[in-house]
Parts: C-alpha cells; structure tokens; sequence
C-alpha cells in the first residue's frame, strides 16, 4: 500500500473515531459500572475496528457496528481487577458536585438500568443516550422493532417502579 | 417524575459532561503516527500486547453479569469445560460437584454406566427432582493431575454448542443457540484462545433466532470454551450445554 493510501486510511479512520467517539463512551458509560471500564471497552472496540478497517469502511453503516461491539462489550464486559480495583465513577469527580442532585439522580437511573436484563438495557442506552429511533435501535441489535418497542416498555416499567422505591 | 423525562434528564447528564471533556486523540494512531504501513503494524502490535498482558497479568474477572442475575461466575478450562483444575473422585462425584457448584442444583442425581472404563472417558446423566429442570448428559474423562474433568455438557439426548463465524457479509463469530424448552435466558461464558474469559446473556429474542453474534470476535477459533446455562423465567438453571 501507498503511503498516500495509508495516510488517507489513517485520515478516514480519525474522522470516524472522531465522530463516534463520545456517542459510543456515552452508551458505555450507560451500561458498564464504571467510568474507566468504559473506556477500556471503547478502546478495545475501536481496536477492533481499526483491525478490520478496511472491511468496515466498506459496510453500509460502521457507525452500527461500532455501537452494536459497544453494547455487547458493556454488559459483558472482560473484567479486570485491577480495574475494578479503581473504580471511582468519574462522572462525579469530573464534574465535582458530589450533592448535585442530577448527577446523584443520573446515576441512580443508570445504576438501574444496568441491573436490567441485557437487551432492555441495550435498548435504554441507544435510545436515550443516543437518541436513536426505533428503526436504527432495531438495526444495531439485530432484532426487530417490534422487539424493541416491547424491550422498551419493559424497561421503563421496570424502572419506573425501581426508581419510585 | 414521569421515567421517561428522568430517562432524558439522565442521558443528558451524560452527554453534556462528555462533551465538556477534551477529545482524545486516536488510541491506535497517536500524535507521532507517520503514514507508514510499518508504523500502523508495530502500533497495533503493540497495543494488542499491551492488552494481553495486562490481561494475563491481573486476571479476568466476569463479574459484570453478577448484577443481573445470581449466577457465580465460573472459570472454564482450556481444553475441557469444567473445573480448571481436575478434581479427585469418581465421574458421578465430579458430576454431581459440577451441577452442585455451577448450576445451583441443590440435590441433584447421576447415573452412569455400569460398565463404563473409568481410564476413558464416561459419560454421567445427571437430574434434579423437580423443577423444569432437564436431565444433562456430562462427558467426563481423566485429567493429566490423576483428577476427573468435564469435557461436554449437554442436555439429554441433545446436541452440543457450537461457534461459527458470522455470515460472508457480517464480520465475527456466533454461538448457535439451539433452544432448551423453558429456557427464558441465557448466560454464556466463553473462554477464548488468548486465556480471557467473558460473559454474555442471551435473552429470549437470541434464543428464538437461534445464534447469539460475537462481532468482536472475529475468528471462531478463537473460542475455545463455551458453557451456556439455560435460565427459566425465575432465573434457575435448567439446563446446560457445552461445545
């Protein structure tokens, strides 16, 4: 391969990294216990794309696919220990307000959605935090929207009565 | 409140404390990244040792799942099921620890065959008294410490799992999912080449399609262990099965 082929990989490959990355450590964010397992899965699943990048590209939407190896990786997530050794949720320090009663009240609300069973917390992050429509909630988990609309409604049941306790 | 507002509160926490993070640069590419096909290699190399050797260092751990459901997590051998190590005893009594420890069968039975060679490898049926449990077909055979080790676990008259790779136009591998009656869930743990163990759950719209997809595994034969434990709608195991 060329140098000006490698150099246009690299520059298509930064662009894509640039546009989905905050979406996708959102979405991990979401759905891992902490701030810096998120990452480690938003890394590992950059790594694999950048692996495979030459077929990913060429798919009809990377952007899919990348969410779809996040949420995967998120609710099954290898764990280590000496991660989970520093778990500090960095949601909070970042921002500094330990008694902010939206940042104590957001984490509750994840903290609730990540004891959800897998699919209906897949579905909650995607169409939450990603503000997804049903149609490409569907396509990320391969199902049909059908089945996320019932995984919806699940969830929110389920929260709406965990969250009033 | 209404949860479908606290819902949109709560995403918007989210993202707005991300977007007043600087971005970081690209993991794999960096500020010295030159256009070099040898450069690109050696980072990627590099990386991916860097993983794997924090991996082997500390440990992995599949703890994730253990907020979802009351499994345990469970450690997979190599090149059999079940336990790492092999265990002293006789194929039922490693087959009953099996059922006992991974599966949370309380007082579950075996029955073997009478005369099964215990120097080769036999195959041990094990049940629970009631329930919606099914009755498992566990193939167990000598381990090279003298102890006994599981090598196959499936349900009665069954078929094994098995991991395949995606179809032509969809990168990564699969679990084929062949369906337990009863079974609501799924949680599978996977055991791959480089000694990292993972979990997933499969929920009732994987079983009914009948495959489970692993996008980020790219090769098949980079699994090497799989055990899936069949949960009914209270979360009980009732069944399980192997590759």
């Amino acid at each position: 391969m060329e140098d000006a082929q490698i150099a246009q990989v690299a520059e298509d490959f930064e662009m894509f990294f640039r546009s989905e990355y905050r979406a996708v450590l959102g979405l991990a964010i979401s759905l891992s216990r902490n701030r810096s397992v998120a990452e480690e899965i938003v890394q590992d699943a950059f790594l694999i794309i950048f692996r495979d990048w030459a077929r990913v590209s060429m798919m009809h939407n990377p952007s899919a696919w990348v969410r779809r190896v996040v949420v995967n990786r998120s609710i099954s997530i290898l764990r280590r220990r000496a991660t989970e050794a520093k778990v500090l949720p960095r949601m909070r320090s970042a921002s500094g307000h330990h008694e902010d009663p939206s940042v104590e009240d957001a984490m509750d609300v994840w903290r609730q959605v990540r004891r959800l069973p897998r699919r209906q917390a897949q579905v909650i992050a995607l169409t939450y935090v990603l503000d997804l429509p049903r149609a490409q909630v569907a396509q990320v988990l391969e199902c049909s929207e059908e089945t996320v609309k019932t995984h919806l409604e699940r969830a929110r049941r389920t929260l709406a009565r965990r969250l009033t306790r | 409140m209404d949860i479908d507002l606290r819902l949109r509160r709560a995403a918007e926490q989210l993202n707005e404390s991300l977007a007043r993070e600087p971005m970081p640069e690209t993991p794999m590419l960096g500020r010295d990244w030159r256009p070099s096909l040898v450069g690109a290699v050696a980072v990627v190399l590099v990386f991916v040792s860097a993983l794997f050797l924090l991996a082997r260092v500390s440990g992995i751990q599949p703890t994730d799942d253990l907020e979802m459901s009351d499994l345990r997590p469970v450690s997979l051998g190599d090149t059999h099921v079940w336990p790492v190590a092999g265990r002293p005893g006789q194929p039922s009594e490693v087959a009953i620890a099996f059922a006992n420890e991974v599966l949370g069968w309380e007082s579950p039975s075996s029955w073997t065959e009478s005369q099964a060679d215990l120097s080769g490898p036999v195959w041990v049926r094990v049940s629970q008294a009631g329930g919606g449990s099914v009755p498992l077909d566990v193939l167990t055979e000598q381990a090279s410490n003298g102890g006994r080790v599981l090598v196959e676990v499936r349900v009665a008259w069954g078929t094994p799992t098995s991991v395949r790779s995606l179809a032509p136009d969809e990168s990564g591998s699969m679990i084929v999912l062949v369906g337990v009656g009863g079974a609501e869930t799924a949680d599978v743990t996977i055991r791959l080449t480089s000694g990292q163990q993972m979990v997933l759950s499969a929920d009732r719209s994987d079983i009914a399609s009948g495959r489970l997809a692993l996008p980020e595994i790219s090769d098949p034969t980079d699994v090497r262990t799989v055990l899936i434990r069949w949960l009914d709608d209270e979360n009980q195991v009732i069944a399980a099965t192997s590759n």
